[in-house]
């Protein structure tokens, strides 16, 4: 008995789906990116050194608002520019989204130093800060982590 | 050919469970351990305002700067959550390509 023309291509789509939906694996997210991990890591080493001054020379003018500036930039600049990259990448809105709040932190920690009388976080200041920044970058990095093994077991 | 559906819903439901499991017991103490600190960081600021020790100002500052690390933890437990959701996925998709694969006699898939 010959099947029906219809059943035949009814039949024919259904194995087609099945092959096209199963050929492929499925992808929610971006690919892991090397330059992030790195800028990320860089910039992760420079806020930490920032808050270890801070805890060894409380007090220190060399910690004040004015020669803390660079610091500050070098962070906007290298945050700026991963961010701009990260745009480009598909699929990639938690990362695009984790960069804008780093960006914004080292924004407010910039309003906050700025705005001390003495020019000099207190030793307070440095605890939460120091909390909030080691949260943050923890976060992302277990996040990149994650994306990194993703990407060695396929 | 013949392809028994709910027995693959079944071996679906089998490969993608334990990855779904194993995902939320590795990220739970890390959302609990942040949680946490979030909290007492957010009770510290009171207190320091409290005690006249920083502004108002400063201490919205401080809050924003907790609320967005905060929200950063919860961005990369998102993330972990597509991952895991992701190899779920896929191995359940791995369990048609075998069920079918064996059911035509030969490697279709």
């Amino acid at each position: 008995m010959t099947a029906h023309p219809t059943l035949r291509k009814l039949t024919g789509i259904l194995l087609l789906s099945v092959l096209l939906f199963t050929a492929c694996k499925v992808t929610l997210l971006s690919a892991y990116d090397d330059v992030t991990d790195k800028t990320l890591s860089e910039m992760q080493q420079s806020t930490t050194t920032f808050f270890v001054k801070h805890e060894a020379n409380p007090g220190s003018q060399d910690l004040s608002y004015n020669n803390s500036l660079p610091f500050y930039e070098g962070l906007r600049v290298k945050s700026r520019t991963v961010r701009i990259r990260n745009n480009a990448i598909e699929k990639n809105k938690i990362m695009i989204n984790m960069l804008d709040l780093l960006d914004e932190n080292v924004n407010l920690m910039d309003s906050l130093h700025k705005g001390k009388p003495n020019g000099l976080l207190s030793k307070s200041d440095v605890t939460l800060l120091k909390g909030a920044f080691e949260s943050q970058y923890t976060a992302m990095f277990k996040f990149i982590m994650a994306l990194k093994a993703r990407a060695k077991a396929q | 050919m013949s392809i028994n559906v709910s027995a693959i819903a079944k071996e679906m439901l089998n490969a993608a469970k334990p990855i779904l499991q194993n995902a939320w017991k590795e990220v739970k103490p890390f959302a609990e351990k942040e949680s946490k600190a979030f909290a007492q960081n957010l009770a510290m600021i009171g207190k320091l305002k409290l005690e006249g020790k920083i502004t108002k100002e400063e201490a919205l500052l401080h809050i924003q700067i907790q609320k967005n690390s905060f929200r950063t933890v919860l961005l990369a437990i998102q993330g972990l959550g597509l991952i895991a959701v992701e190899n779920a996925l896929n191995a359940a998709i791995a369990v048609i390509a075998t069920t079918v694969n064996k059911a035509i006699g030969w490697n279709l898939l």
